[in-house]
């Protein structure tokens, strides 16, 4: 891979402070519940009947936010710099990538290693997670990261390719669109049961069928959004 | 290198290029003047292939420029345009970084002459301070073309003159098309050797300097005087009060008789009189 890619990914993500600061509050606030909630449960005893968001959940808001980040304020800034707008699609990708697995990972491990103690130590019912709610847990950690791992992925380049699209009129349209699909298909149930397909598809499926999918509908709204950065007036 | 073929580009009914067909040597630099909203940003914006062209085709060494294919052989960088805040020595990095061929080594000689505090973040810097980074990052891209939009904006006098000391340096470091558009028309003047003037979106000059010099010029003197001489001279303006004229010529040079004086036309006042509207003859 060409380095002037990997300088762009490096300079996305020394300039996603402000997600690292936002991520940091969120972790710090929710430690510091965990160790209230510890230092009362080994003093008392007591459990508490409350189920907080797992910190791994947190971690989401790094590649989220570098979504937003990205298109409306890098991209700019680094056409600014001189750089061509491959090497800066090329290296928004590969942010993505890159936080998407980090988060990915470190989601695994504080829902392997920190979630069953913190519920223990802190007497709590349990921890929030995607992990558990979308029954990615069920084969296994590993599979469970990958899994994770394409949905995030795939969330952040939706989120990146529409936001890159506002400045246009079919940003806009693709904004009704989305409102349109959430209101129209939810109470109308034929429509509801083609949109319950499509998440399924891309959350509760199989496992391999799952990543596939996420990562099919990634590699084609992500090649989209190469037609709306090269339409983009600088 | 760079030929301009029927180049228009529209936005909705506004035309910001009209038609504009040129060839650009390889090397030289350029003055390009335009008023406000002439469409030289739009121009340079196109060369460079940040916008596409609503018809006709921009040629950089012979293969057609779009945002898809942005030639690696132009750098175009707005002087005002914002950077990420980080410190001077990050960006010029970063910069470098990002680009294809840098003069690490010219950038920070230039941050050096210019006493940017290298260690300061983006936003701390004055905005003269600003443009002179954007500026420094645009001329140590050796690039075989430049493209600098207004990168004098806000500079004080002394960064001016130095400025232009730098683009010559940098231009004698390595001869190449450099073109600048500015406002500060005398000033560029002293650099630059050819000279392209904007307006509504068409190429109304396209000359060497030089011969501007020789060719532009001011006949000034009692009106009666002066009307019969401007017969089959190409007059770009005239300026009267009461009986005395002033006859902006844009042509070959002529021997007046004695009672009308001849008098230099400065690039400010032939670019006024070319494109600045009306004669009050």
């Amino acid at each position: 891979m060409h380095n002037t890619i990997w300088a762009a990914a490096r300079l996305n993500f020394k300039n996603l402070k402000m997600a690292y600061l936002f991520t940091g509050i969120v972790l710090a606030c929710t430690f510091i519940q965990d160790v209230v909630f510890m230092i009362m449960h080994a003093i008392s005893g007591a459990n508490f009947d409350q189920q907080s968001v797992g910190w791994g959940m947190y971690f989401y808001l790094i590649p989220l936010l570098a979504a937003f980040w990205i298109p409306l304020r890098s991209v700019q800034r680094m056409i600014n710099l001189g750089a061509k707008r491959s090497t800066i699609y090329w290296g928004a990708l590969v942010t993505y990538v890159i936080a998407c697995a980090a988060v990915s990972l470190l989601a695994v491990i504080s829902y392997c290693l920190y979630e069953p103690f913190a519920v223990n130590a802190g007497g709590a019912v349990g921890r929030l997670s995607l992990f558990d709610a979308f029954g990615w847990i069920n084969q296994g950690p590993i599979a469970a990261l990958f899994q994770q791992f394409a949905f995030l992925l795939l969330v952040t380049v939706v989120i990146h390719t529409v936001v890159l699209m506002q400045d246009k009129w079919y940003g806009w349209v693709t904004d009704a669109v989305i409102v349109a699909i959430i209101a129209v298909f939810t109470p109308i149930a034929p429509l509801r049961a083609a949109l319950m397909w499509f998440l399924n598809l891309i959350i509760t499926s199989p496992t391999l069928l799952q990543i596939g999918s996420c990562l099919l509908l990634t590699a084609i709204i992500y090649g989209l959004s190469r037609l709306v950065l090269d339409a983009k007036v600088m | 290198m760079i030929k301009l073929v029927g180049l228009s580009k529209s936005y909705g009914r506004s035309v910001g290029v009209d038609d504009i067909t040129i060839d650009l040597p390889d090397t030289g630099i350029y003055c390009l003047l335009g008023r406000n909203g002439a469409g030289k940003t739009t121009l340079m914006k196109l060369i460079a292939g940040h916008i596409p062209p609503t018809s006709g085709d921009v040629l950089v060494n012979g293969r057609a420029v779009s945002p898809r294919h942005m030639p690696t052989t132009v750098n175009y960088v707005e002087a005002n345009s914002t950077q990420f805040n980080m410190t001077v020595s990050s960006l010029v990095a970063a910069a470098a970084s990002l680009q294809h061929d840098f003069d690490m080594g010219f950038a920070l000689t230039m941050v050096d002459r210019f006493r940017l505090p290298s260690g300061k973040k983006y936003k701390h810097l004055s905005f003269g301070m600003r443009t002179m980074v954007t500026a420094i990052i645009t001329l140590a891209n050796n690039s075989p073309v430049i493209l600098m939009d207004e990168p004098t904006l806000g500079f004080d006098a002394i960064m001016r003159d130095q400025f232009n000391a730098l683009l010559l340096e940098s231009y004698a470091a390595h001869p190449r098309l450099i073109i600048v558009s500015t406002h500060l028309i005398d000033e560029i003047a002293k650099v630059a050797e050819h000279l392209l003037i904007i307006n509504q979106g068409r190429i109304l000059v396209h000359a060497d300097i030089a011969d501007l010099d020789e060719q532009a010029y001011t006949l000034s003197g009692m009106a009666d005087a002066v009307k019969p001489l401007l017969v089959g001279l190409n007059c770009i303006g005239t300026t009267t009060a009461g009986a005395v004229m002033a006859a902006h010529i844009w042509d070959h040079r002529i021997n007046p008789p004695s009672a009308v004086s001849v008098s230099r036309l400065s690039l400010q006042d032939f670019f006024i009189a070319l494109v600045g509207g009306n004669n009050n003859a």
